[in-house]
């Protein structure tokens, strides 16, 4: 058991340092290392998960003791449970079928982009998908903080891949400065949980708390808030959230990968993860459920604005991982875990499908000039890209009974109204709503033939050939988007609630109504005049609301107004201050004062070295008497 | 079984310097001599490993702790051997004085009886001055040696008629030289001649160790011997004396408690001034030679500590900061003796013309400065965990203020190697085998600094 678990870290390692150290290598070769490592992996990840199929039992496996000076001790542990299992399998699966489409993406991508080096893609790749294994199967907290960092970097690395244009590299600085003040309070939370329990491993940590009388609720509160702050800044929720529109200059794949299916829900293991800290903690949940339906409001309005098909993701991105803390937020773990894993297919499906849009159509991002580009297409292609398209759509839109999103976000909306959180219901209701409405505008614009007023040829250019590693990703996703992946059961302990069919029906029926709604609006306002809809909108809403809408509330001029520039004004001012005076005029002549006293001493002179030997031994036979 | 296998390093080494007074005296040829003593060195360090009992006789004592030390001395004998074998052409007589210097060092360590305790001293000392004063033919290094060495020779004799004079006043009081006796027969009024006797003791002891103000023939001595032997004094007479200072005072543990403070203000001392002397050095021996004295003011904290409550935690601190100190020097003086200069500016951009060399060297500092990742980090851990245990405030400060003068010197000399300088190839031909001698003790350092726990618990077999 120990073996598969270290095999499973082990490909990933191997091939990063192998991707490192030979660095101009055919990109076939890098291909197959690249993937080849993440296919080993995944085949010990189904291992593992087979293996905890047939003996359902949480262990603990002992890698390794850090360090341990009496008693600080720091074990690597690695922990597997139902979540464990869970996740490794999403992260393991997901990642294979997207470095495979990535292999395809690349390539085509490097006819455009030329001069990046496509070892160093498949490097950080590999790293990533190392820690995030470490991320989630870390039982010490000072592990699961190495791999939180370690996601957190190759998140940088891989924003700023194109790193020949400026922009990229900035967005890559935003999207690791946000999150390393995130991390900070992690490890401020770290700390707290050491001084106030002794000890850094989770397991330990549940003992303790279930011995605990529930007294001095404060200190969990703190601790809880620490951990939240870490979790909302890597989740990109409400206040921490500007990174990740800005991260999605990034090659497509690692949108898919890192922004959109794993690295982005790690906040929401972490805290399934030490659930039994939160629940110590109603404040904090409580809070926790407010950030995630702000956000899941406010990026949902967002996405109606935005035209960049990336962008469109993205904010769907941050408002489904929304919902997932709306289900933190009314202790709905198992519903929360669901949806990690459900958002994971048909993001992933919609992300990819829009990668290798952006490739078909001459690498443009914006839907209204797709549109013009995508009539210039074969029909197949055509035909193909819409049925990816409106299967991921209507799964994010949670279209009932047959998409796999309806399963798992009807399921957070119904909890929510059974354990009587009326106002987050009706939330999310209405983020149902709004979903529904800005995919189907996005699937309308880009795929409306009726409005097809320029259409743009390219003639003189080689059609792309679209190989198996291009299609098997697709394909598959396309299935678990479907209700086929909702049939995935979870190995976790499902809450337990009391309520009866009929309300469960009733609400059912209430949100698919909302959904078809929606859709039909959507259908009715883009299907034939959309031209002069974002005027519509400028004009019935100004021009101040529709900037504040366009970047979800406008928390970057407000950073830059209030965080950024007295920052630097501080630090311009800080430039001459008295701490490097002291040091400059009073510790450093202090300390040449002595230097050169003492090396007058050392004068070579054997007579005078004499006299201070004598000298030394009379003055501690002195002091030894006297004292 | 092997009877009596507890002498056996020992008296393998005495058989080598037999063999090589004889050999000397037929036949000159250096590569025979060379290898003779290498052998002679792994025999004996192999020994160590049969010693399965401890011993107890009235003279000598040999325990885990004192096999320890035993082995470090061994092992850095043997570096120097080699460093000196690359370094010389013709030196003969440097590995019978080398031999015989360890010797006296492994008695010293073994020791529990004055007069072993004086004859260890002293056959380890003069064995050295020998090694100091020993002629390379080049003009200008050969005065400094002689000079260093006359010096030496000079304050040390001194130490010595002090060390006797103490021995004289503690056989006046109590009758005896062995030291348990004198930890038997402890009452309260001790009378002022055997506290004089056993302050008399300490500072020979003390100027053995360069600790400050008995420190002031250091830099010279540092600067004027050839490197190989500078790597010798820095570490088997380091550890040796160091040891003996600390078994004597862990027998006497109630008399010396008049001596704490002196020792508090001694260490402070030490350790403060041992970093400032070497802030602005351009010779990179002389600022080795001061940052020795500093890192014996660290051990010397230790010591500090034992005074109140001697355990297995403090020995611990003791054996691994011996063990990452006399690692990192030995690495340091066998890159200088590889490079053959001592002078600061001669390092200036050394990385771009021996980028590896560079490297390693730059390990070794890192190290001696204590920076994480490496051993010497784990070494500071240790002394700083050990301060604060007994709450030793002040000592506490004077190490962290030590620690980052330390800093500031140790990162000048590695600025040096990286300084982007338009100079020629600097033609060297490295002796491979040094080279890789070096390399994998700064590996060690780094796997000592990344993997901790495994090292200390191999220490901990020991003890």
């Amino acid at each position: 058991m120990k073996k598969i678990l270290i095999l499973i870290c082990l490909f990933p390692l191997i091939s990063t340092l192998l991707l490192a150290s030979l660095r101009c290598m055919s990109k076939i070769l890098v291909c197959i290392i690249g993937v080849g490592s993440i296919v080993s992996s995944t085949i010990f990840a189904i291992l593992l998960a087979f293996y905890y199929y047939l003996k359902p039992n949480p262990f603990l496996e002992h890698l390794y003791s850090w360090i341990s000076i009496y008693d600080v001790k720091i074990n690597f542990n690695f922990y597997i449970d139902g979540l464990s299992v869970v996740m490794i399998c999403i992260v393991n699966g997901i990642g294979l079928l997207i470095h495979l489409f990535s292999t395809w993406y690349m390539c085509e991508n490097f006819k455009y982009k030329k001069d990046y080096l496509l070892s160093r893609f498949f490097l950080y790749m590999n790293l990533f998908m190392l820690n995030m294994l470490i991320l989630i199967l870390g039982d010490n907290l000072i592990l699961l903080l190495l791999g939180w960092e370690g996601v957190g970097f190759c998140s940088y690395l891989l924003i700023s891949y194109y790193y020949r244009v400026y922009n990229n590299v900035i967005s890559g600085f935003k999207a690791f400065i946000t999150t390393r003040i995130g991390d900070l309070f992690f490890a401020i939370g770290i700390f707290f949980v050491w001084i106030q329990f002794n000890t850094f491993d989770i397991q330990q940590l549940l003992t303790k708390f279930s011995l605990l009388n529930n007294t001095n609720s404060f200190r969990y509160e703190l601790i809880a808030f620490m951990f939240m702050l870490g979790t909302i800044s890597k989740s990109a929720q409400i206040p921490l959230h500007t990174w990740l529109i800005d991260a999605m200059v990034g090659p497509t794949p690692v949108s898919a990968l890192i922004h959109a299916a794993t690295m982005i829900t790690s906040g929401v293991y972490f805290i399934i993860r030490t659930h039994f800290l939160f629940e110590l903690a109603p404040i904090t949940l409580n809070t926790i459920g407010l950030i995630g339906t702000i956000t899941l409001l406010l990026a949902g309005i967002s996405a109606l604005t935005q035209n960049n098909i990336k962008r469109i993701l993205a904010c769907s991105t941050l408002s489904q991982v929304g919902y997932m803390f709306v289900a933190i937020g009314i202790k709905a773990w198992h519903a929360a875990i669901f949806h990690v894993m459900i958002h994971a297919f048909f993001k992933a499906l919609l992300f990819i499908s829009a990668g290798s849009l952006i490739i078909s159509c001459k690498h443009s991002q914006n839907i209204l000039k797709i549109r013009s580009i995508f009539l210039s297409l074969s029909k197949n292609i055509r035909i193909a890209y819409y049925f990816c398209f409106v299967i991921g759509g209507s799964a994010l839109s949670a279209l009932p009974i047959i998409t796999a999103g309806f399963y798992s976000k009807e399921k957070i909306i119904l909890l929510s109204k059974i354990s009587g959180y009326n106002k987050i219901w009706i939330v999310g209701l209405v983020g149902a709503f709004i979903t529904s409405i800005y995919t189907f505008r996005t699937i309308l614009i880009m795929f409306n033939k009726n409005i097809n007023k320029f259409i743009i040829f390219f003639n003189n250019q080689k059609p792309l050939i679209y190989n198996v590693s291009h299609n098997l990703p697709l394909f598959i996703l396309l299935i678990l988007s479907t209700y086929l992946g909702s049939l995935i059961k979870i190995p976790m302990q499902k809450e337990i609630t009391m309520y009866n069919i009929e309300v469960e029906n009733c609400c059912n029926i209430i949100s698919s109504i909302i959904v078809i709604v929606g859709i039909t609006i959507a259908a009715k306002i883009f299907l034939f005049s959309n031209v002069y809809y974002m005027d519509i909108i400028e004009v019935v809403l100004g021009k101040l609301v529709l900037n504040i809408i366009y970047t979800i509330g406008g928390f970057d001029w407000l950073y830059i107004k209030l965080v950024i520039i007295p920052y630097l004004y501080l630090v311009r001012i800080n430039k001459f201050d008295c701490i490097t005076f002291i040091i400059n005029n009073i510790i450093n002549k202090v300390i040449l004062f002595f230097y050169t006293v003492m090396t007058k001493l050392h004068n070579g002179n054997l007579s005078f070295y004499l006299t201070i030997f004598i000298v030394g031994i009379i003055t501690s036979l002195l002091m030894s008497n006297i004292l | 079984m092997i009877k009596n296998a507890q002498i056996l390093p020992i008296s393998f080494l005495f058989i080598t310097l037999i063999i090589l007074i004889i050999t000397i005296s037929f036949n000159r040829k250096n590569l025979i001599i060379f290898i003779i003593t290498i052998i002679g060195l792994l025999i004996s360090l192999l020994s160590i490993f049969l010693i399965k009992h401890t011993l107890f006789y009235p003279l000598i004592m040999i325990d885990n702790y004192s096999l320890f030390y035993t082995f470090l001395i061994l092992i850095s004998a043997l570096y120097c051997s080699i460093f000196s074998y690359t370094y010389l052409n013709k030196n003969e007589e440097v590995y019978m004085l080398i031999i015989c210097s360890t010797i006296g060092a492994i008695l010293l360590v073994l020791s529990i009886h004055m007069t072993t305790f004086f004859i260890g001293l002293e056959l380890m000392s003069i064995a050295l001055y020998g090694l100091i004063i020993y002629l390379r033919n080049d003009k200008d290094n050969d005065l400094k040696a002689l000079e260093s060495g006359i010096k030496y020779m000079v304050l040390s004799s001194m130490a010595s008629c002090f060390l006797l004079f103490g021995m004289a006043l503690l056989y006046f009081y109590y009758g005896n030289l062995t030291f348990t006796n004198y930890y038997f027969k402890l009452d309260d009024n001790t009378t002022l001649w055997t506290i004089i006797g056993i302050v008399l003791i300490l500072i020979s002891l003390g100027f053995k160790l360069s600790i400050i103000p008995f420190h002031s023939y250091t830099p010279d001595l540092y600067e004027g011997t050839m490197p190989p032997i500078t790597a010798f004094i820095a570490t088997v007479t380091k550890i040796s004396v160091f040891v003996a200072f600390m078994r004597l005072l862990m027998i006497l543990p109630n008399i010396t408690s008049f001596l704490n403070n002196v020792l508090t203000i001694i260490s402070i001392v030490t350790i403060l001034f041992g970093n400032i002397l070497a802030l602005k050095q351009n010779n990179l021996k002389r600022i080795l030679g001061y940052s020795s004295i500093a890192n014996l003011g660290y051990l010397l904290t230790v010591i500090i500590a034992m005074q109140m409550h001697i355990c297995k935690f403090i020995l611990e601190t003791i054996n691994i900061y011996l063990l990452t100190y006399t690692l990192t020097t030995l690495g340091i003086f066998g890159i200088i003796s590889l490079i053959n200069n001592e002078t600061l500016s001669f390092y200036k951009g050394l990385f771009w013309s021996k980028p590896d060399l560079a490297i390693v060297l730059t390990i070794m500092l890192l190290s001696l400065a204590g920076i994480p990742l490496t051993a010497g980090f784990i070494g500071k851990v240790y002394i700083f965990l050990n301060a604060l245990n007994y709450q030793l405030w002040f000592i506490l400060i004077s190490i962290g203020i030590g620690n980052s003068i330390g800093i500031y010197y140790y990162f000048r000399i590695i600025s040096f190697l990286y300084m982007n300088v338009n100079k020629k190839q600097l033609i060297f031909d490295l002796n491979s085998f040094v080279y890789y001698l070096v390399l994998s003790l700064s590996l060690f350092i780094l796997v000592f600094g990344l993997f901790p726990q495994n090292i200390i618990s191999l220490i901990r077999v020991f003890s």
